[in-house]
């Protein structure tokens, strides 16, 4: 009964994808308009493997006995693809160590703040102010103390991380039923012995839940930092993409970033789903 | 009358709240009473009365604004492996396999994890959940989740033990399972036990003496001489109807 409806729920799933996927080219057969530089505005997948993978090679910078567009060489699908996983490492990069600072030190604050009523009270307002500010409002401030390039976006990325983590993490630990630390307290538990044993695993479906969406939400930042005045990574292949009109070169640059966000979403959700087995509300199928 | 040393004395216990509107409540006025080891103490009070207040006075878990609370002569500070409790709420940790819940306590006083598996799954025999020592709690029943509670706090082995209406959300047959079980794992142990209820048959069941606490006061301090173990033929003679009708008209049936 259950395998059968999980196999229907696969064939809906796909049946929806292929309907988009030719539903996208008859839509680009019937819109025929094109940018100022005469790319289509809604190019066919004929068009977006063909043209615009292919020009990829032109952000390419030649190595590994491939030679660069830019320096007279032929745009070649090898030229292209290693333009792409070129940018996409140093975007990468950025995500990563965005996500891991602002993990750190999110949960870092958090952690101090949630384990005294009276710190909490203090930043309590703050923290509201913060949280209301719009991340991409912060942006041309990061440019300008942190510059543009790698340092600032990573800086930038770490603080929107940040800032979802560590309400995640005060949240959670205000969360804590005040009974399992009563009960610690009463079998002679140490304070170090409370957090280990109480706090850390009784507040971590919490703070996967933040984790999770400020994976999310990583990506959109890191994106957003690169479109404005980086030197390097995907999103200034999307910068210059624009400027020219490269509808179908900007598509390719949006679905990467979809398979990357999605890919490393299944990812810490498959491998964290096994810490919190013991959830009451673990749903043991996988996402999606 | 007892001529051994208390190994509980509760001497003018006062405990004040302040509401969130600023006025004061007195939640206990002047308590005063011992213990002595062995001795199945029952707290009878109708809710809000003070009861839970006191057994989290006793606990440690609560400071008082007067009066202290000496455990085997000395002052209570805090709470402390001397006083294990088994709390109204459900305290088993949903992140430990039902196992390493009972072995808790002894793992954070650094028992070695073969010793305290050992000694978790003796106790684990004893409330009859072998079959489910490595289950998650959420994979249990609320009566089994009680008994892993009795469970944890035996293991432990505190002199004192401190109960807060346990099985007041069971079903009453649960209940009176739960009941024999604490009572048979009482009279093996030899513990000493304050055990919190607002149910005059449970304390009736269960207690050696039963003190009824009323509007923040000790009403009544009686010794129950009714032979252990107890069955409800007991508590239906003149005498245990007798003796129920004085509890009920205490906490304040009239």
């Amino acid at each position: 009964m259950k395998a059968k409806s999980g196999a229907s729920n696969l064939l809906g799933s796909i049946t929806v994808l292929l309907v988009l996927i030719f539903g996208w080219e008859l839509l680009s057969r019937i819109v025929t308009a094109k940018g100022s530089y005469g790319e289509p505005l809604v190019p066919g997948w004929g068009y977006l493997l063909g043209n615009s993978l292919l020009r990829m090679s032109d952000y390419w910078d030649g190595g590994f006995g491939i030679p660069a567009p830019s320096q007279g060489g032929p745009a070649t699908y090898p030229a292209a693809l290693l333009a792409l996983g070129a940018a996409s490492l140093v975007t990468f990069e950025r995500v990563f160590f965005g996500i891991a600072f602002g993990t750190l030190s999110g949960v870092g604050l958090g952690f101090l703040v949630a384990t005294s009523d009276a710190s909490r009270r203090l930043i309590a307002p703050t923290v509201h102010i913060v949280r209301m500010t719009p991340f991409l409002a912060m942006i041309p401030l990061f440019n300008l103390w942190f510059g543009a390039d790698t340092s600032g976006i990573i800086l930038f990325v770490a603080y929107g991380v940040a800032v979802i983590m560590f309400i995640g993490t005060v949240n959670a630990v205000r969360n804590v039923p005040r009974v399992y630390f009563d009960r610690a307290a009463t079998v002679g538990a140490s304070r170090a012995a409370i957090f280990r044993h109480v706090i850390l695993p009784a507040i971590f479906p919490e703070i996967r839940a933040s984790f999770l969406l400020s994976f999310g939400l990583s990506w959109s930042l890191v994106v957003a930092g690169e479109l404005l005045g980086a030197q390097s990574g995907l999103g200034v292949i999307v910068t210059y993409a624009l400027q020219f009109a490269y509808t179908g070169r900007v598509m390719i640059v949006a679905f990467l970033f979809i398979i990357y966000a999605g890919l490393s979403f299944a990812l810490f959700d498959a491998v964290s789903r096994r810490i919190i087995d013991w959830h009451p509300q673990v749903d043991k199928r996988p996402q999606g | 009358m007892n001529t051994q040393e208390a190994i509980l004395s509760v001497n003018d216990v006062g405990v004040r709240f302040v509401r969130t509107d600023g006025t004061p409540a007195e939640a206990l006025r002047r308590v005063s009473f011992k213990v002595f080891p062995g001795e199945f103490v029952c707290i009878l009070g109708r809710s809000g009365h003070g009861k839970t207040t006191l057994l989290n006075v006793v606990a440690g878990l609560l400071s008082v604004h007067r009066g202290e609370v000496r455990v085997m002569d000395r002052p209570v500070t805090g709470p402390g492996a001397d006083r294990g409790v088994i709390f109204q709420q459900d305290a088993v940790f949903p992140w430990m396999r039902v196992e390493e819940n009972v072995a808790f306590g002894l793992r954070v006083r650094s028992v070695s994890k073969q010793e305290r598996l050992r000694i978790a799954r003796e106790h684990l025999a004893l409330v009859n959940l072998t079959p489910v020592a490595r289950a998650w709690p959420r994979e249990l029943s609320g009566g089994m989740r009680a008994r892993v509670a009795i469970a944890a706090v035996f293991a432990n082995d505190p002199p004192i033990l401190l109960a807060d209406e346990p099985f007041g959300s069971l079903d009453y047959v649960t209940r009176r399972q739960l009941q024999t079980v604490l009572h048979d794992l009482w009279r093996q142990t030899g513990k000493t036990v304050l055990f919190v209820t607002h149910d005059v048959d449970e304390a009736m069941m269960l207690g050696t003496r039963i003190i009824v606490v009323n509007n923040g006061n000790i009403a009544e301090d009686l010794a129950i001489n009714l032979p252990i173990p107890r069955s409800d033929d007991v508590i239906a003679t003149p005498e245990g109807l007798a003796l129920k009708h004085l509890l009920l008209h205490q906490i304040g049936l009239e």
